[in-house]
């Protein structure tokens, strides 16, 4: 092998050698004198002589001098001199381009570092990257090149051979996730994980490696196998080409993985639905998709498959944001331009996460270009955004830098006189850092914060904000054996300060803090078996409520709920089994386990009465870090998939989750003002259940994705609050909460196309979420104890996301969605009581706001597609609510001046228009 | 909190908007009982009215009447009360309680079900220390002071009364009578005086008293408190409002209540008052402290204990206020004072004052309006000065 390839090495090495120096050797003869100029000088006097171009990094040669004294001399005996004696190597390449670089010699010909490894010759290995080839050398030579993995001899006469690499964007350094990794024949495929890795198990022989992604030219790599390797991929942006651009069919993802109920968007994706003023919205999307649902439009939160918004773990790479809205949730706390992609898991849910119910919406942020810098920013009517990002060691390391803010305050002035003192506005930034320590150590560092404040008339101000901080290690023991580790820090606090009447001035102040542990493995035990295990900790500690005077004249009394502990621990193994070339089992389990810990105290209640204030016997306390109660058990993940045909295929999954935090909440929408409380004695962690089935089905030679999944889940302890309940500064919550049982069930039907110039999605998704409070020892029964829907109950929901791409500067898309009204309580009747008619209600969510209905357009127009321009702008100019209908956010009744008025209330009750600029720069 | 949401909801709907909305389900009779009132344990007059709900769609005072209420103590006490008119029963005027006892309410209906509410202890109310105004977004809010040394009231509730006096924009000095008739039977006016001999106004027209009931739920409480010291705000009048056009007079009413009587009237307001928010809370059920002693199931509103008011008077004159600017609606016109004129328009518009005197001091033109700008009783109350009133 290592003579193999050092053969290879000097024959291309000779090649180009010899090459370059017919060209010196055909050139002019020099003339060039000087005393200690500086490199630029010399290389201006040699570019002006000469045909020849220079590459160098300035910072490194700044305090180099030459004093060349030269006079009708050959090019190599002037570079030999000049450079020779100041340690300085030269490469030429066959364009006449001179890099000039210190300590290394920059190997022209080997593009990619593609044998890493075992028994790689450590020459090429050490060669320094390439710079700036024309693409269509590199793709011809790479195309046609041989690669050998292992030695023929050496190698051994393993039958299958296991293949591991990354593949990663030419142009930028970043990791592709999701990229197709496949063989043809036999026909054996993965996709590319987050940090752009794959693993394969192959026979020994001879292949053609294909490796796709959307927007990326298709890459065909001839391997031969002889013993375990790695092999690196960089792929090539297919941007401006004005031919037809064919991008590959063999999409099989969607029939072929285990997972059901997982989708993934592409931040392109994202960005081309219509958004309200303009401004991408992550969160806005995924409700777009099959069995997610949300409150309404001024709302946020989702509604993942019956599951309430608190039952959603939201991971912003790797760190839980408690609040993921901006601005009374019109928009979502992700800022697009530094998000790469986006996963949703709603039914199978892999053993790795936890924690939550209903879903795992899983957000990652891309890597900053470890090439060159660059940044975007983008202009709205309400926000704008600034991104940076660079290498900060080339080709090692990189970071990316973004931020956003809003300018709302031309919206208030539009207010009447009353509010114009008022204000609100917002801010994000994000920094991630990525370290490629070595090929198998890489860090990762991601800081985020992101703080909202508004304030009414100058007297009373709230704010809210989320800070996360992680680190984040991925290290491979083997090509086999890969790991990440993750630690960090998840904050989120809420403050509200009211100075109106000094004697009343308080701050009432909320936070909720966790740090985290994660440390998962995978490991490629061999073509069947591939094992995932890991263990999960976090730490959370809670201040449910702090109510401080403010001001000296304040006669508030200080009122500190105590503050809320506990450990949440899990141990977590997972199996991806493939039985025959037709079916694959996902086995995971899952032991999850909370200790509530002190110091704090909590209430006795009589054994079998209701919790209320009157039925508490005696109260504990517990010192610190002493446990109150432990909860635990053990989550089952169990999926299949199962190859009907080629392009058909049916999945099935059990899936069983623990909560053990949970929000409270009276209100309909997700509140900035929520608390979070963590399970305790008196309130037990809540449990889920579902069982689906689904059909997966390729058409169209695999250019239309169809899809059909069934569920039906249950849900044990789900919270639900009493009548008039009060959460706020509440000394003894569990009074005024009570934890129904709740049942959920559906069909998903989704049908997407995400190639060509047509693409987009259509989905439907009908089902139920009913709750049920039958128990009266638990406390009041609600609506005398029958089944009622939940909040968020919407049976159709039907949603169409279409882009068309008339060219590759224009394209339009439309948004449409239609969905059955959310259930409502309307009063019943009326009454006269403290001088006013009065709305009289019974029964919880017995009737239904009208049916919704929405398009939304846009359109998205690119400058032109020199590639080397310094700017490039786009503008998207669209309307959000096209048809101008008042879609009813709520109904509601009020008695004013002694009169019960219905009201019927829009949030965007007529089409709003935007207009959105966007400049990438270099 | 509340504050914060119908604020959004405003900033909101000036993209989205807010309609009327009538709701197409056909809502149930209920004719569910309501109790309101209070056992008043201050040595005064007890007052219960019993009214029944009616529906969503047309709401309507419905008075229950023909009912027997007796107020009973746990000392084995009982007082009376007689239905003075329709669904309002009262005790004697003035009722002396013994503050150590517990009281309750029996209800007899017509129909012969009884409805009992639970024993309540005697709350006492503190006096008002003060009732002051500032102004604020130009108009005038009214806080109310209070404290209470020995702590024994937590939970206060609020009402009050509002008069303001009322002047007619255009006084009347003068009157139309019949002057002859033309033919073939038509009657012609003219003008004259209506106090010919001291060439006054008409003052019963001129000068009226509105008065109007608070209609809102005002609740405070100092359990979170260091101190038992209230400052809260009462009503607030927005400006220019005719309220204050000349004299504005409130009587604030103060009740100390218990806390389940304060948590029931809290979930009450917030059913009735504080919706209509982005972030509503959902509303929900109301368990009173009255209940059916017959059918112990049936829904009963209201929640009776045992307390006493304090009250407190508290004026504001317009001279008080720099640029309250109340302009009255009313469209005044000048019209000439002609037979034939006046004949046209003498049913429907009343003459006010003099616009243009002759060089001879005779009546070339005069101002009129609607009656309502001449007659401050059709829309603003009575012209019966009340016995409090400053001159």
């Amino acid at each position: 092998m290592q003579k193999y390839l050092k053969v290879i090495f000097i024959l291309a090495a000779m090649a180009f050698i010899h090459k370059g120096y017919s060209q010196l050797d055909s050139a002019r003869r020099i003339n060039l004198s000087g005393n200690k100029i500086s490199i630029s000088e010399l290389t201006n006097q040699l570019e002006a002589q000469t045909k020849l171009h220079f590459y160098y990094n300035p910072v490194l040669f700044a305090k180099e001098q030459f004093s060349p004294n030269f006079n009708n001399e050959k090019i190599a005996t002037v570079f030999a001199k000049l450079f020779g004696q100041q340690a300085i190597f030269y490469s030429l390449d066959n364009q006449d381009n001179v890099f000039l670089t210190k300590g290394k010699q920059l190997n022209i010909q080997l593009t990619e570092r593609y044998f890493s490894g075992i028994k790689v010759d450590q020459n090429s290995n050490d060669a320094l990257a390439d710079y700036d080839e024309s693409n269509s050398i590199k793709e011809a030579l790479l195309d046609k090149t041989i690669y050998e993995i292992g030695d023929k001899n050496t190698g051994g006469n393993k039958k299958t051979i296991v293949l591991g690499g990354f593949v990663k964007d030419a142009k930028t350094g970043e990791p592709i996730a999701g990229a197709s990794v496949n063989i043809d024949n036999p026909r054996i495929g993965v996709n590319t994980d987050q940090y752009g890795g794959f693993t394969l198990s192959l026979p020994r022989g001879k292949h053609v490696l294909n490796i796709q992604s959307i927007g990326m030219r298709d890459i065909k790599r001839q391997i031969v196998l002889y013993n375990d390797g790695k092999m690196n991929v960089d792929m090539i942006q297919s941007i401006m080409s004005l031919k037809k651009v064919v991008i590959s069919s063999q999409k099989i993802s969607n029939v072929r993985g285990t997972q059901m109920g997982v989708q993934r968007l592409d931040i392109k994706t994202i960005k081309q639905v219509p958004a309200i003023f303009g401004e991408p919205d992550i969160l806005r999307v995924v409700t777009t998709l099959p069995g997610v649902k949300t409150v309404g439009e001024a709302s946020t939160g989702l509604n993942v498959r019956g599951g309430s918004s608190d039952q959603n773990l939201i991971l912003f790479n790797d760190a839980t944001i408690y609040n993921p809205s901006h601005f009374f949730g019109m928009f979502s706390a992700f800022n697009p331009e530094l998000v790469s992609n986006v996963e949703l898991y709603k039914s199978s849910i892999p053993a790795s996460y936890g924690g939550r119910l209903s879903s795992v919406l899983d957000i990652n942020s891309r890597e900053g270009n470890k090439k060159e810098f660059t940044g975007s920013a983008g202009l709205g009517l309400l926000t704008s955004r600034l991104n940076i990002e660079g290498p900060i060691v080339k080709d090692k390391s990189s970071f990316i830098l973004g931020g956003r803010t809003t300018y709302s305050n031309w919206l208030f002035k539009q207010l009447p006189d009353e509010y114009k003192n008022s204000g609100a506005d917002f801010y994000d930034l994000n920094l991630i850092t990525t370290h490629e320590l070595n090929k198998n150590n890489t860090l990762y560092f991601t800081a985020y914060v992101s703080k909202d404040q508004f304030k009414l008339n100058s007297d009373t101000s709230y704010s809210y904000g989320n800070k996360n901080l992680s680190v984040k290690w991925k290290h491979l023991f083997t090509s086999k054996l890969n790991s990440v580790f993750t630690t960090g820090i998840d904050q989120y606090n809420y403050e509200i300060n009211s100075q109106k009447l000094p004697l009343n001035a308080y701050k009432l102040g909320f936070d909720i803090q966790q740090s985290y542990f994660k440390a998962h493995f995978n490991y490629f035990y061999n073509n069947k078996h591939s094992f995932d295990f890991g263990v999960n900790a976090i730490n959370y500690l809670l201040h449910p409520g702090n109510y401080d005077p403010a001001g000296p004249e304040s006669i508030i009394a200080k009122d500190h709920l105590q503050q809320e502990q506990g450990l949440e621990g899990a141990l977590y193994f997972s199996d991806h089994y493939t039985v025959t070339s037709k079916l694959k089992i996902d086995a995971g389990i899952r032991a999850s386990m909370f200790n509530a810990m002190g110091p704090n105290s909590f209430n006795t209640y009589a054994a079998g009465s209701p919790r209320i204030v009157e039925n508490i016997l005696s109260s504990t306390n517990y010192t610190s870090g002493q446990v109150s109660k432990s909860y635990g058990g053990p989550e089952y993940r169990l999926g299949f998939r199962y190859v009907i045909d080629e392009t058909l295929s049916l999945k099935g999954g059990i899936n069983t989750q623990r909560q053990y935090i949970h929000s409270l909440s009276n209100t309909t929408a997700m509140a900035p003002t929520d608390i979070w409380k963590l399970s305790d004695p008196n309130i037990k962690p809540q449990l889920g259940n579902q069982v689906s089935l689904g059909l997966y089905k390729n058409l169209r030679s695999n250019t239309i994705e169809a899809s059909m999944e069934v569920y039906y889940k249950t849900i044990e302890n789900y919270l639900d609050y009493k009548s008039g309940a009060i959460l706020v500064m509440n000394h003894h919550i569990e009074t005024d909460v009570i934890g129904t049982k709740g049942k959920a069930y559906g069909a998903e039907f989704l049908l997407k196309k995400l190639s060509g110039k047509l693409n987009g999605w259509v989905s439907y998704t009908w089902s139920r979420i009913l709750l049920q409070q039958n128990d009266p020892k638990a406390g009041e029964l609600i609506n005398g104890g029958i089944e009622y829907p939940a909040n968020y109950d919407k049976p159709n929901d039907f949603s169409i996301i279409a882009n068309y791409k008339f060219s590759h500067r224009f394209s339009i898309s439309l948004n449409s969605n239609y969905s059955t009204g959310r259930p409502i309580t309307l009063p019943i009747g009326t009454y006269q009581y403290d001088g006013s008619f009065r709305t009289l209600y019974a029964g919880r969510n017995a009737y239904r706001i009208p049916d919704y209905f929405r398009t939304d357009f846009s359109m998205n127009i690119e400058g032109n597609h020199k590639v080397k321009q310094l700017l490039h702008n786009s503008w998207s100019i669209g309307v959000y609510n096209l048809t101008g209908r008042r879609n009813p956010y709520s109904i509601y009744y009020v008695s004013e001046n002694g009169a019960v008025n219905g009201y019927k209330l829009s949030i965007f009750g007529n089409a709003i228009p935007y207009i959105n600029l966007n400049i990438r720069f270099k | 909190m509340k504050k914060l949401f119908i604020y959004l909801t405003i900033l909101l709907t000036t993209f989205g908007c807010k309609e009327k909305y009538v709701s197409p389900v056909v809502s149930p009779t209920t004719g569910y009982l309501v109790v309101e009132g209070m056992i008043n344990a201050g040595g005064g007059q007890t007052q219960i009215i019993l009214t029944r709900t009616s529906t969503l769609d047309n709401p309507a005072i419905i008075y229950e009447k023909g009912a027997k209420i007796t107020v009973l103590g746990d000392d084995n006490s009982t007082v009376s009360l007689n239905e003075s008119s329709a669904g309002i029963y009262l005790s004697a005027p003035t009722v002396v309680l013994n503050n150590k006892a517990k009281y309750k309410i029996a209800i007899q209906t017509a129909d012969g079900k009884t409805y009992q509410s639970d024993f309540s202890a005697v709350q006492a109310t503190p006096t008002i220390d003060s009732v002051y105004w500032k102004r604020e977004n130009n108009g005038v809010q009214f806080y109310v002071n209070t404290h209470d040394l020995a702590n024994a009231t937590q939970y206060y509730e609020w009402d009050f009364t509002e008069t303001w006096e009322y002047h007619s924009p255009l006084m009347q000095y003068f009157q139309y009578y019949q002057s002859g008739t033309r033919y073939p039977n038509i009657p012609y006016y003219q003008l004259k005086y209506i106090d010919p001999v001291f060439l006054t106004f008409n003052m019963a027209l001129y000068k009226c008293y509105t008065t109007q009931e608070s209609s809102t739920i005002i609740l405070s409480s100092t359990s979170n408190l260091t101190q038992n010291k209230i400052n809260h705000p009462l009503n607030y009048i927005p400006a220019g409002s005719v309220k204050i056009g000349e004299v504005y007079s409130v009587l604030t009413r103060q009740y100390g209540i218990s806390e389940n009587k304060y948590r029931y009237l809290e979930k009450m307001k917030k059913n009735t008052e504080a919706t209509g928010s982005i972030f509503d809370a959902q509303p929900s059920e109301l368990v009173g402290n009255v209940h059916s002693t017959t059918n112990p199931s049936e829904i009963v509103i209201g929640f009776v204990d045992a307390s006493m008011v304090q009250s407190k008077r508290s004026f504001i004159k317009n001279t008080e206020l720099k640029d309250w600017n109340y302009a009255s609606p009313c469209v005044i016109s000048e019209i000439k004072n002609s037979e034939d004129s006046i004949t046209k328009v003498h049913n429907t518009l009343l003459p006010g004052t003099v616009a243009k005197f002759s060089p001879f001091g005779g009546i070339l033109s005069y101002y009129f309006g609607t009656p309502e700008c001449v007659d401050c009783r059709i829309l603003h109350g009575t012209n019966v000065k009340p016995s409090y009133w400053p001159n």
